[in-house]
């Protein structure tokens, strides 16, 4: 998918948190993974987590297309990832939020922030 | 906290061949936890390669607009929601049941040599895996309590819904 623009993007603390849980997520992994192997890990965020409240825009160009990166990571892993940005979606969507539905729709499906 | 697990599970393997003299584990019980931790990971992998093979199954659907139906947005997301999380549940279930129960039974073992706060947290990610059955439950919920009768009776006839799909671009290709 195309990362797209999104304008007047405020994050809420829902939004917030399930950012704080995305980069947790590569250390998790590791921890039940032990002895495995672990192929990829994926910083989705590089920056420091965001303040909530605070308005961004946010560009094409801003975006990593990480769908590489998603693809090599392991599958639970990947899951992980996907379930929180799902989890966001929809609650973005009944709360009628266009611009946080998009930006977690594009976390979704491979776009990483930074 | 990752190398402290990885640590413990070899400790556990090799304490499973070697004897467990040297930490105060009788042989038995390090030896049962070192097949614990083995079967752990055989489910793992099969988990792994489980959502890996469902995640292909899942498609984009063609959904209804909801003026079409006669059921309001939140109604239809609400069932989109809702079988969706129960599909993608379903395609997972017995590789999930078979990680979760050897997840269990390693635990038992575990405790005898990590602290409490440890062993949660190197288990954490298991716990966001379970997360999906409870987020099912709420779903089922908001369907339960916000959708009409008379709308989860036209929401039922939909047979895409009844399928593998992925829920966030079927819903938002479908322009409700």
């Amino acid at each position: 998918m195309e990362c797209p623009d999104i304008d007047r993007l405020v994050l809420s603390e829902e939004s917030i948190k399930a950012i704080r849980k995305i980069k947790r997520l590569p250390s998790l992994a590791n921890a039940l993974s032990g002895i495995m192997a672990t192929s990829a890990i994926v910083n989705i965020f590089i920056s420091p987590t965001p303040a909530a409240a605070t308005l961004y825009s946010i560009h094409s160009t801003d975006w990593r297309c990480s769908a590489r990166l998603m693809m090599s990571a392991p599958p639970l892993l990947k899951k992980g990832m996907w379930k929180v940005a799902r989890d966001q979606w929809v609650n973005a969507q009944f709360r009628n939020n266009h611009a946080e539905s998009q930006f977690w729709q594009a976390v979704a499906h491979g776009c990483s922030f930074h | 906290m990752a190398a402290r697990f990885t640590r413990s599970l070899v400790l556990f393997a090799l304490l499973g061949l070697a004897g467990g003299d040297a930490v105060g584990l009788d042989e038995t019980t390090a030896k049962a936890t070192a097949l614990a931790g083995e079967n752990m990971m055989r489910t793992f992998i099969a988990l792994s390669e489980t959502i890996e093979s469902c995640n292909q199954k899942s498609k984009l659907i063609e959904l209804p607009h909801r003026d079409e139906l006669g059921v309001t947005r939140e109604e239809l997301l609400a069932a989109v929601v809702y079988f969706s999380l129960k599909s993608e549940n379903e395609c997972i279930a017995q590789a999930a049941k078979d990680f979760f129960l050897a997840t269990r039974v390693v635990e038992k073992g575990m405790r005898e040599v990590m602290s409490e706060k440890n062993l949660k947290e190197s288990l954490a990610l298991v716990d966001m895996i379970l997360d999906d059955w409870w987020k099912e439950m709420e779903a089922k919920a908001r369907y339960e309590l916000y959708v009409s009768t008379a709308s989860r009776a036209k929401l039922k006839k939909l047979p895409n819904l009844r399928e593998r799909f992925d829920m966030i671009r079927s819903w938002e290709a479908s322009g409700n």
